[in-house]
């Protein structure tokens, strides 16, 4: 798989309607250009380790920003977290917690793991994009990433 | 009630009176004798003065007494009162004893004029009974005035001398005021009134000396402060006051009586002397006119004249002689007189018959010469005739010449002769004298006549020969009743008679004659009925007082001779008392100690000599806290200041036994006064056996909790095995434990291996028996019982053993055993020790089985439990997670057709989208509010002081959004703080207040109104708004979740924020509820605290 840029934003969703709807959201809000699409924890991993079908990818080439799902297939959004912020060079990766659930334990654990934002998928697709719109807005285009030269 | 200081004081000043009074009148009497009046302090003329000595002494004993007065006196004064004490007991012996000694005394005269007798005493001379007074009086001021201290016997010998003192001076001053002094009579000289009353001064000073009256008093027990008085005291003080009043009645009664008698008597013997007097004049009188009624016959008879006339002329006429002789004969009628002679005037004898030619005596001559100038008869006076020895009286006749009679005229005439008619007066007068009407050993009558200055005794007296007409006394003899009489005295009178007897004599004249007639009595014969009278009135007196005397005596012993009875009685019973509280103290249980405050030991029992191994001198000699080990005895000081400080106090210590060994005690000691000794006594209990019984008591508890707390049988096991033998001090235990029908050793702890893992058939060992028959068992001696088999303990070193079962509900599951190498009898405490252990242990079995059970139910449950609310976990986690997923797939590709293909669908077809993303949206809230409210109930509490105005506030602050547009006035008074998790309880103002806020959305203004109130202690929260309000029917089903009373049209909710409400308000222990009305507003109530409950 060519890469074209760098990705900004590692969307990990397993549900394809909420990915189609977050990407259509990020769409509106004129950020869709650099988005990467990861289905399971997996994937997600394997993108942001540059392993896998991702080995070709360099890890410094981090995404500004990392949408995270916590009820994911094979491997759990709070585990992706874990790994993710246990390595030192995947740490400084900002990663919000875009989920359907309010459950007070996966808040805390989010927290715990070192989440920058926790962020729970409103039903109501204008809140959703209004959401959307503003953490990408704040994530890619306000932050100012911490880069490993 | 009289004070001591008030008693000193009358002492102090009676005893000076009595002294000075003493002294002044001694002083007095002494002076009188001085200036020669001595008679001045007789005090009446009837009774005797003071002596000279007797004042002398006076001013002796009063001086001395004023020295005595205070004490100690100094020691030359009282030298001084000694000496005159002692001089004055010696001069009062001297005179008390005259009459054995008859010498005068040296001083006796040197002021003394005369011995004066006075009432026929002797005045100036001291009376023995004065002196006898004396004696006392000095002996009583002897006694304290002898040095050393003074005794009480010498205290009772001055008192009762000066009492008797007194007791002489007051009968005397009775005697003298009832006018009859006493004590005198022959040789005693009576004693003067005035010293008897001095006397009377005197003593009573002496007794006052002596402290008499506070004696009195204290006796008497009038004393201040003094208990109240026993009946005896008040017996005595009854008696103290009448005897004395009643015996000085009795003696003045008696006195006045014999006065009364003395008097009648007198008067008595006087009549009778006087009668006898008159009825001697009156004899002598006619016996006089008898004599002159003859003379006169002869003077007047014509015939007399003729015949002597005419033997006159002629003497020797026979004739004439016979003629005259013939009547003289008849005149001279024999012996009626001695004679009769017929005298010529110039004396010669004419004529005598019996013929008596003697020329007339020289006496009779003298008679005719005085007869001659006589015209009549006459009677001379008693003469003795010449040469005769006998006394004559003679009738004179005149005889006149014959002739015409001769007129008065003729008186110058003269007789021609003379008939003396010759009378033998101790033949016919004096036996007139001789008798007297009554016997009588003494009385006489005398005849006498005045001669010139002296008085003759005519008649021959009754005590003394040849006295007529030779005995002679002064006319002027006062004493004398016949010199009395001769001065012409007639009456009664007392006096000395001529033998200087005191007589009482009746004095008359005898008419016409010089005579005078005395009848007197000697006074100690006349006077013998007042004697006797005065001895009975002194015997019925004395037998009175003693009468008076001996009933005071009877009813005094009697009195106390009841109180003795009571005292013997209180006596015995105090004497049985001490006698069984000796048995008591000798036989109780406990040691007895008596100590003095500083921890000494006075008295023990004999128990405590036991207990300690010491004899009661060893303990007396041990020092203080001597019974303590110096180490773990404690502070004895302490102890005592403790029972000082309390008033008594027990407490347990530690002491020693002679041996060294010690003993636990617990003393019981108190603070007792005995005779005025303050004194502690202590009750010590050996308490060896009840520390022991405490020690295993508490061992027993330990086990107990051990066993309480095993959960498992090798706990129990443990537990057992640890302590079965201490309860019971035994050389070894065993657990034994039944399986079906044998006996399983499961355990021991012995000296030795016992029989730990075997098993013995229940019917076959001792532990079966007591299992079978639910009893515990002791055996002292394992060889004598034959439920023992021998043969399983002959390899033992068991001798005697207790079993108890181990119950559990009806039946025994297993036994405890204890084993000596003794013969031992378990005491009944151990026994029972033992089955508490073993009921203990059943218990905690029991309770094994149970807990072992309960466990595995509780494990079982919980994984259920646990089970469950994994699932429910995993539920709600779906519903959160899965359930809103496709809702928001719905709502958002409905979205994004009506972005993407908004322009070419109709516009119904959007309508219809947009219904369609409602839906999902509604149902988007509904899992919303139903997974808040979920996890509420799962939710632990963090509960703190919560400040509900913020929480409010905070709750405004976040409905602002509400408001917009709408006016909506809120009223929020101060709320207290309550104590709850403030996410939860925001969470209840917001629900509260949203919903407030919503259903006075169609009131302007919106009037909302938070709130409190106390009920019973209890805030009480509100919210209060003036909206729609509902149907208090409906108001059941207000906090349901998913409940609803209005439409969603109206009022747009999921109807779960009032159950979320109640639901944290209960988890709070609170309450909620709501009134109201519809379209007249809600109002919501919420405690936070669970309220009171009625009545608490």
């Amino acid at each position: 798989m060519n890469e074209p840029s760098p990705i900004e934003i590692l969307l990990v969703e397993d549900s394809p309607q909420d990915a189609e709807l977050t990407l259509r959201a990020l769409r509106n809000a004129s950020l869709v250009n650099r988005i990467h699409l990861a289905r399971d924890g997996v994937e997600a991993l394997d993108f942001l380790f540059c392993e896998g079908p991702h080995a070709t990818r360099r890890i410094e080439d981090a995404p500004k920003v990392v949408l995270l799902d916590l009820k994911l297939p094979r491997l759990d959004g709070l585990e992706v977290l874990r790994r993710l912020k246990g390595d030192p060079r995947t740490k400084a990766i900002p990663v919000v917690v875009l989920t359907s659930s309010r459950e007070q334990n996966d808040v805390v654990a989010s927290y715990q793991l070192g989440v920058n934002s926790y962020i729970v998928k409103p039903v109501d697709f204008e809140r959703f994009s209004a959401a959307v719109r503003e953490l990408g807005l704040y994530w890619l285009l306000l932050n100012e990433p911490l880069r490993t030269l | 009630m009289i004070d001591h200081r008030s008693l000193a004081a009358v002492t102090r000043r009676g005893t000076t009176a009595a002294a000075v009074g003493t002294v002044v009148v001694g002083g007095f009497a002494l002076g009188t004798w001085f200036f020669g009046q001595g008679s001045a302090s007789a005090l009446g003329t009837a009774y005797v003065p003071m002596a000279p000595d007797t004042a002398a002494l006076f001013l002796l004993l009063g001086g001395a007494l004023a020295v005595c007065r205070r004490r100690p006196p100094s020691r030359a004064l009282a030298a001084l009162a000694l000496a005159s004490g002692g001089f004055a007991l010696v001069a009062a012996v001297l005179v008390a004893t005259r009459s054995l000694h008859a010498c005068t005394l040296p001083w006796e005269g040197w002021l003394r004029q005369a011995d004066i007798p006075m009432a026929g005493n002797p005045i100036g001379r001291m009376s023995p009974v004065t002196a006898v007074a004396f004696l006392l009086s000095a002996t009583s001021l002897l006694a304290s005035l002898l040095g050393g201290p003074v005794t009480p016997g010498r205290r009772a010998v001055a008192l009762g001398a000066a009492g008797a003192g007194l007791a002489i001076g007051l009968v005397v001053t009775l005697g003298y005021l009832s006018g009859t002094p006493l004590f005198y009579g022959r040789d005693m000289v009576p004693i003067a009134w005035l010293t008897a009353m001095t006397f009377v001064a005197l003593n009573l000073g002496l007794l006052l000396c002596h402290d008499a009256l506070a004696l009195t008093v204290r006796w008497v027990g009038l004393e201040s402060g003094a208990a109240p008085p026993a009946p005896s005291t008040t017996f005595a003080r009854s008696l103290f006051f009448i005897l004395p009043g009643l015996l000085v009645a009795i003696i003045f009664a008696g006195l006045i009586y014999h006065k009364h008698e003395q008097h009648n008597a007198r008067a008595e013997i006087n009549r009778g002397l006087e009668a006898i007097a008159d009825l001697k004049v009156a004899q002598i009188t006619a016996w006089r006119t008898e004599r002159l009624s003859d003379g006169r016959f002869l003077r007047h008879a014509p015939f007399v004249a003729d015949d002597v006339a005419a033997l006159l002329v002629d003497p020797g006429s026979a004739t004439a002689r016979d003629r005259v002789a013939g009547w003289l004969n008849l005149m001279k009628g024999g012996d009626r007189y001695a004679s009769a002679t017929i005298l010529d005037p110039a004396g010669r004898v004419r004529l005598a018959i019996p013929a008596e030619l003697r020329p007339a005596g020289r006496a009779l001559c003298d008679l005719v010469a005085e007869n001659l100038r006589s015209a009549d008869a006459a009677l001379t006076d008693l003469h003795r005739a010449d040469a005769e020895r006998t006394i004559h009286l003679d009738v004179t006749v005149p005889v006149f010449a014959p002739g015409p009679p001769p007129d008065a005229t003729a008186t110058a005439s003269t007789p021609i002769a003379i008939i003396v008619l010759r009378l033998d007066a101790e033949r016919f007068l004096f036996p007139l004298f001789k008798t007297w009407p009554t016997p009588s050993a003494t009385a006489e009558t005398l005849l006498v006549r005045r001669d010139r200055d002296e008085v003759v005794f005519l008649n021959e007296l009754r005590h003394r020969r040849d006295t007529a007409l030779t005995l002679r006394h002064s006319v002027h003899d006062l004493s004398l009743p016949a010199a009395g009489a001769a001065r012409g005295e007639s009456g009664i009178r007392e006096g000395r008679d001529y033998r200087g007897q005191p007589v009482l004599a009746a004095t008359r004249r005898v008419p016409e004659s010089p005579w005078f007639v005395v009848a007197k009595i000697d006074q100690e014969e006349a006077y013998a009925p007042i004697r006797d009278e005065a001895f009975r009135t002194g015997i019925t007196v004395g037998l009175l007082l003693l009468t008076v005397g001996f009933a005071a005596a009877f009813l005094w012993r009697r009195r106390n001779a009841d109180l003795l009875v009571r005292q013997l009685t209180l006596e015995r019973e105090r004497n049985r008392l001490a006698e069984r509280l000796a048995m008591l103290l000798r036989h109780a249980n406990d040691i007895i100690l008596l100590l003095d405050t500083g921890g000494r030991i006075l008295e023990a029992n004999e128990r405590a000599l036991a207990a300690y191994g010491y004899t009661l001198e060893e303990l007396r000699a041990l020092p203080p806290g001597g019974l303590r080990p110096a180490d773990t005895g404690g502070d004895l000081s302490e102890h005592l200041a403790l029972l000082a400080s309390a008033g008594g106090a027990v407490f347990e210590t530690v002491h020693r036994r002679k041996d060294g060994s010690t003993l636990p005690v617990e003393i019981s000691g108190r603070p007792v006064e005995i005779e005025g000794q303050r004194l502690i006594l202590g009750i010590n209990r050996d308490i060896t056996e009840r520390k022991r019984f405490e020690l295993r008591l508490h061992l027993l508890v330990e086990i107990i909790q051990q066993l309480a707390r095993a959960q498992d049988v090798p706990s129990i096991l443990a537990a057992v095995r640890s302590s079965a033998r201490r309860l019971a001090a035994a050389d070894g235990a065993t657990f034994v434990l039944r399986e079906g029908d044998r006996c399983h050793y499961v355990d021991e702890d012995s000296i030795a291996p016992l029989w730990k893992g075997s098993r013995f058939p229940l019917t076959a060992c001792i532990s079966g028996w007591s299992m079978l028959h639910d009893e515990a068992v002791a055996i002292a001696d394992i060889g004598t019982d034959p439920r023992i088999p021998v043969e399983a303990y002959r390899s033992t070193f068991v001798k005697s053993l207790a079993m108890v079962p181990i119950r559990v509900g009806a039946t025994s599951i297993g036994a405890i055993g204890n084993y000596w190498a003794r013969t031992y009898t378990p005491t009944s405490e151990e026994m029972q020790l033992l089955q508490t252990l073993a009921d203990a242990t059943g218990i905690a079995l029991q309770n094994v089985h149970y807990y072992t059970e309960l466990e595995q139910r509780v494990r079982a449950r919980t994984a259920e439990l646990e089970a469950a609310n994994r699932e429910l976990e995993a539920f709600s986690y779906s519903v959160s997670h899965d359930l809103r997923a496709p809702l928001r797939t719905v709502d958002g590709f409905s979205q994004a057709v009506l972005e993407d293909y908004g322009p070419h669908l109709p516009d119904d077809a959007r309508r219809q989208l947009g219904l369609i993303r409602a839906g999902a949206q509604s149902m988007g809230a509904l899992i919303d509010d139903l997974l808040a409210f979920a996890r509420l109930s799962r939710q632990p509490l963090q509960a703190r002081e919560v400040n509900m105005n913020q929480l409010v506030a905070d709750c405004r602050a976040e409905l602002a959004a509400e408001l917009a547009g709408r006016s909506v006035e809120f009223r929020i008074a101060d709320l207290p703080d309550a104590v709850g998790d403030p996410a939860l309880l925001k969470q209840v103002w917001l629900n509260l207040l949203a919903n407030a806020l919503k259903f006075s959305r169609r009131r302007s203004p919106a009037v909302i109104e938070v709130g409190s109130a106390q009920d019973q202690g209890i805030a009480v929260y509100h919210v209060r708004d003036n909206g729609t309000g509902f149907d208090m029917r409906y108001a059941p089903k207000l906090f349901g979740v998913f409940q609803r009373l209005h439409r969603a049209e109206d009022f747009e909710g999921t109807g779960v924020g009032l159950a979320l409400v109640q639901r944290v308000v209960h988890r709070h222990g609170g309450r909620v509820w709501a009134e109201a009305a519809v379209d007249r507003g809600a109002a919501f109530y919420f405690t936070v605290r669970p309220p009171p409950l009625p009545g608490s």
